[in-house]
């Protein structure tokens, strides 16, 4: 008997034919065997590795000048097929997973505090973190007001903005791509550069952070 | 093909059936193309499945003509949707529900929400938003995922929305929308789209 050169289907030598019924049922067993593999390949096509988390607790309300506030217990799972776990405020990607490529966001939702200024900056800071490398700079504690923005260089973080219309808050968004490998982590921060007496801002509880698996690095 | 006269009955393999002569049958020519068909047969259940796997359950809907009047202050839904771009997988059946998008699958969707209003004439508010809400999540929840627009002083205004929702099979998504401003109103709003993209099955 031989076996063609990829998949290893069995065939007769060409004096062999007394025994075809037999090379016959080997063929078909042959192809056979391999339908469970390929259609592993497909099914873990369609389970694409991704998450959705969700905050159960507000942030404490920050000022301008406060800093940035993080999201509090993702402690509400909507959807994890993912392999990765939640820490408080983190996401830890799988530390056995190959390096990939993630992308990830956060959706923010804002309330307000005291007296807001109508275009006022806020903002939502997606903060990774590497095994040997630290935290990502966050450059600051909170933008600069708006009439002077100046962006910071980004060193790993993603940033998302809202501008304050004082209708009770702004939901923020924020996404980007992250490069995983080994311990990587990831979390999400809040600030605002209102600098009126009382303002504050507070990331209220069902804020959310998702991420979807693109594919190996 | 069935069997000939005298044949014994085919075996067949386990996942994908494919009938082989039962030893010690002769590999006849019936036989063997028997085989050939349920190989055929086959590998055309593995082109399917690559196929469903790659090509991902998809829709949009949008509305081509006509606004709609939304009050000052107040989260409207928003109706209307008389196009559909595309649905791979029955997403859509605007003849019964002209709003909304409904899920044939559980899983992760991926949606993005859009509207575009060209006044003129119109009133231009100085804030609008744009939601997604999952059946029939309202403002505060977190199924309603809204973005914040910023349009003052524009002569026209548009936006979009994303959300990534998870889905039971027959749950709805809608969009909704609220402005804001120094005119009375009512504001024409119009133009939307809504689109899903299914992003993983459990």
């Amino acid at each position: 008997m031989l076996i063609t050169a990829n998949e290893g289907f069995p065939y007769p030598q060409a004096a062999d034919f007394a025994a075809l019924p037999v090379h016959m049922a080997n063929l078909a067993n042959g192809y056979d065997a391999k339908a469970p593999s390929w259609d592993s390949v497909f099914t873990a096509l369609a389970k694409n590795p991704s998450f959705v988390f969700r905050s159960s607790a507000d942030s404490s309300a920050i000022a301008f000048g406060a800093g940035a506030v993080n999201i509090q217990n993702l402690a509400t799972t909507i959807w994890n097929n993912s392999g990765v776990t939640i820490s408080g405020p983190f996401v830890l990607f799988p530390p056995a997973d190959v390096a990939a490529w993630w992308l990830v966001g956060c959706y923010l939702m804002v309330t307000n505090g005291g007296t807001v200024t109508t275009g006022r900056l806020n903002q939502a800071i997606i903060q990774p973190q590497w095994p040997g490398y630290g935290t990502a700079s966050i450059p600051g504690a909170q933008p600069a007001p708006v009439a002077a923005v100046t962006y910071p260089t980004p060193t790993g973080a993603i940033y998302g903005t809202s501008v304050e219309t004082n209708q009770g808050g702004e939901p923020i968004h924020a996404q980007g791509l992250v490069r995983t490998f080994g311990s990587t982590s990831i979390t999400a921060l809040m600030a605002h550069n209102d600098n009126g007496a009382s303002a504050t801002r507070t990331i209220k509880a069902g804020s959310a952070m998702w991420g979807i698996r693109l594919g190996n690095a | 093909m069935g069997n000939q006269i005298g044949e014994r009955v085919s075996r067949q393999t386990p996942n994908r059936g494919i009938r082989y002569p039962d030893f010690p049958d002769l590999a006849t020519p019936q036989a063997m193309q028997r085989m050939a068909e349920d190989l055929d047969v086959a590998a055309t259940v593995t082109d399917g499945k690559r196929s469903a796997a790659i090509k991902r359950p998809r829709a949009r809907v949008h509305r081509s003509a006509g606004t709609q009047n939304i009050t000052k202050t107040t989260w409207t839904q928003l109706t209307g949707f008389n196009v559909v771009d595309y649905d791979t997988s029955g997403f859509a059946n605007l003849g019964v529900n002209n709003d909304r998008l409904t899920s044939p699958f559980a899983g992760l969707l991926l949606l993005k929400g859009s509207f575009d209003v060209p006044p003129p004439g119109g009133v231009d508010p100085d804030t609008a938003r744009l939601a997604i809400a999952k059946n029939g999540a309202t403002n505060g929840s977190a199924d309603f995922v809204q973005k914040p627009l910023w349009t003052h002083n524009s002569s026209s205004y548009d936006g979009d929305c994303t959300a990534l929702l998870s889905a039971a099979v027959n749950d709805f998504f809608v969009l909704w929308v609220y402005w804001n401003g120094t005119p009375a109103g009512p504001a024409t709003f119009g133009f939307q789209s809504l689109s899903v993209t299914l992003i993983a099955t459990p």
